[in-house]
């Protein structure tokens, strides 16, 4: 078999996969010219959601995209348009595209360190519940919280956000100086110096040490992550330090916002470090090896929350509507990561989810199928800490499986989302 | 006993091999949508009149299913005469309107479950399958053609992606796309021309509104949005802007 020949055959079957996956259980794959869409086996939406599925699959973007050239609606026709477009344009295979780090590349950028901090105060639900005029058991009921984390009076962004830094630099061995940049995110710290700025002075990092803060409220931790993996494609950048940290108590209390949406949220921080490897490196750090995201403005109205006048807090919040959209969400973000790393959902060692509050995680956990005893859980405990909600959970899983031989671990999938409707998958291989 | 009404063609859009059409009432609080459909199908195998025509149809009561609760049997038509695209307008506006998605069909709407841009309806929560809403911007995306997207941003600043069903877009678009060369610089030149010029003449009008469908419910029991009207409606004026 030559090399065309085996590359048409591995075509084909992402094709065959992705199709398999469009139709019912039971119907058979069609023939290699069978219409789909004449022949009634996909309408004109699964039509475009089995290309879009093909194109994740193959990690090539916008392959279909052309004026004038009409979609392929058989087998055939899709095997061949795809090997056409991938002969016509040698800048295009399918190990680029974003697949962000091809597994086991010599440069790839490695998580060595990670850490949290949470809030130091733990406060039970019912006191929650009291302070913000909720009849017990309200939270505990509808939202499945037993307790929250919330931050005493000598700890902020900066502080909780320096311990979980800290404790992934030791973790990772690697001394503060040697910093190329902190990447940082919050939904909580509003002021300037920015919370990038403001963990530089507050670790002491070298004056070359470069400071980026990104948004993206939920997202944000995996954005940060996705960011320091693209910078560290520079070669001239070594290490990278990630953090995200979140102090919804000072803002969401409970003269600004009604309970139901205030009462969820806890404080905490996490962080980590993502350096390069040298190609001698004997030690396997769990890399990022694919990521997938979008946003649905269809959905923006579900959550908004803006400054209002005199210190107030505008918020718009359709719970039930929130819940609905973010597990579909949720659940077609995991399938995305699936198709983009080519890793089956089961050979997963862990899921590090984003977990507005426990309940909506059992709804998701049991919509999604996945092993209860492979996601860690945050929301129950310590309440939704925003963008540092996926870090903890991260942290946890890699405290479970990071230091584990590479052969007998699976890969790590992180997904979150936030308002927008903004949301991300990270799959760490 | 079927009624003599006077309908005012709104929309012809594609639907499988025929065409899908909408008419408005008037009625006490203004006007109200229905669906005139011939006797052996939902969609017309050709049809006589255009969008704007006053048509007299003898319409009848059929047992309809959610959401599609305007069809109406239509039989004996004729044309009374015909309205302007401003007259049309004026006329959409006092139907059915909502200036937020979730108002649109009174439910919430759900992402696709297979990873497109689409959303659908549960067609029991829905209580119509058509609505108007005011625009704010546009934007076009041949991604999977022959099928166009139509993006647009609601004044509630949440955004749809939609299929274009609308004939008259549809045909204004594929009039363009079959002079487009396959070359990457046609390409980029077809896409430009929707980007920058069709977008800016959509963006300064004053008549920017759309009329959002849904789909007959499929095998998985799911209503789409789609693309029914979009105004302005395209001129044939543009087809002589240099990009093309």
């Amino acid at each position: 078999m030559t090399a065309a020949d085996k590359k048409f055959a591995e075509i084909r079957g992402t094709v065959e996969k992705c199709l398999r996956a469009a139709l019912p259980p039971e119907t058979l794959l069609p023939a290699e010219d069978d219409d789909w869409i004449e022949s009634g086996l996909l309408d004109s939406m699964a039509h475009v959601d089995l290309l879009l599925a093909i194109e994740t699959a193959l990690n090539v973007p916008k392959l279909f995209g052309r004026i004038g050239v009409p979609s392929p609606t058989t087998l055939l026709a899709a095997v061949e348009t795809i090997s056409n477009s991938l002969a016509a344009s040698p800048q295009t295979n399918i190990q680029e595209s974003r697949t962000l780090l091809p597994a086991g590349a010599l440069s790839s950028a490695g998580l060595l360190g990670w850490g949290s901090a949470l809030g130091s105060n733990r406060i039970p639900i019912h006191h929650v519940e009291q302070d913000f005029h909720l009849s017990s058991p309200a939270l505990a009921k509808s939202a499945g919280i037993v307790s929250i984390c919330r931050a005493s009076a000598g700890e902020d962004e900066v502080i909780l956000g320096t311990l979980a830094a800290r404790q992934a630099l030791r973790q990772a061995r690697v001394s503060v100086q040697s910093l190329d940049w902190i990447i940082a995110t919050s939904e909580t710290f509003l002021g300037f110096p920015s919370l990038a700025a403001s963990l530089h002075a507050a670790l002491l990092a070298s004056t070359t040490c470069q400071v980026l803060d990104v948004g993206g409220a939920c997202i944000g931790l995996l954005n940060g992550l996705i960011a320091a993996n693209a910078l560290c494609a520079d070669p001239r950048i070594q290490c990278v330090l990630i953090v995200s940290s979140d102090v919804h108590s000072r803002i969401l209390n409970p003269s600004k916002v009604p309970g139901k949406f205030g009462g969820l949220f806890g404080d905490g921080a996490s962080a980590f470090v993502l350096q390069r490897q040298a190609s001698d490196n004997l030690l396997h750090p769990y890399v990022l090896h694919a990521s997938v995201g979008g946003c649905a403005g269809a959905f923006a109205s579900l959550l908004r929350i803006s400054p209002g006048a005199d210190d107030s807090i505008h918020l718009e919040f359709d719970g039930q509507g929130l819940a609905r959209a973010a597990v579909d969400l949720i659940d077609r973000t995991i399938t995305d990561a699936e198709k983009a790393s080519g890793v089956n959902r089961a050979a997963f060692s862990a899921f590090a989810l984003h977990q507005p509050n426990p309940r909506l995680l059992d709804t998701l956990i049991a919509r999604a199928n996945l092993p209860p005893d492979k996601v860690p859980l945050v929301a129950k405990h310590c309440g939704n800490l925003g963008s540092s909600t996926c870090g903890v959970a991260l942290s946890m899983a890699l405290d479970a499986h990071a230091l584990k031989d590479r052969d007998s671990r699976g890969p790590i999938l992180a997904a979150s989302l936030g308002p927008g409707m903004v949301w991300t998958g990270l799959v760490l291989g | 006993m079927p009624l003599t009404t006077e309908l005012l063609i709104s929309e012809i859009t594609f639907m499988s091999h025929g065409y899908c059409v909408l008419g408005l009432e008037r009625s006490a609080q203004g006007f109200r949508s229905l669906r005139p459909i011939p006797r052996t199908s939902f969609s017309w195998p050709t049809f006589a009149y255009k969008r704007g025509d006053r048509v007299a149809f003898d319409l009848s009561h059929v047992p309809v299913m959610a959401p599609h609760t305007e069809d109406r049997l239509a039989g004996n038509h004729r044309s009374l005469g015909s309205l302007t695209e401003l007259e049309l307008l004026h006329s959409l506006k006092q139907a059915e309107t909502a200036d937020c998605v979730k108002e649109l069909f009174g439910c919430a709407v759900h992402p696709s479950p297979h990873g497109g841009d689409a959303v659908y309806v549960s067609p029991n929560e829905t209580k119509r399958s058509i609505c108007g809403c005011p625009i704010t911007a546009v934007t076009f995306s041949f991604r999977f053609f022959p099928k166009i997207r139509v993006a647009v941003a609601l004044p509630s600043r949440e955004t749809l992606y939609l299929p274009l069903v609308d004939t008259q877009w549809t045909n204004f678009a594929l009039e363009i796309a079959r002079g487009v060369g396959s070359s990457q610089q046609d390409q980029l030149r077809a896409q430009h021309f929707f980007d920058y010029f069709v977008q800016d003449e959509i963006a300064s009008s004053e008549l920017r509104f759309a009329r959002i469908g849904l789909s007959r419910p499929n095998r998985d029991g799911v209503c789409w949005l789609m693309l029914d009207s979009l105004f302005p409606l395209p001129q044939k004026r543009w087809l002589s802007d240099p990009y093309v």
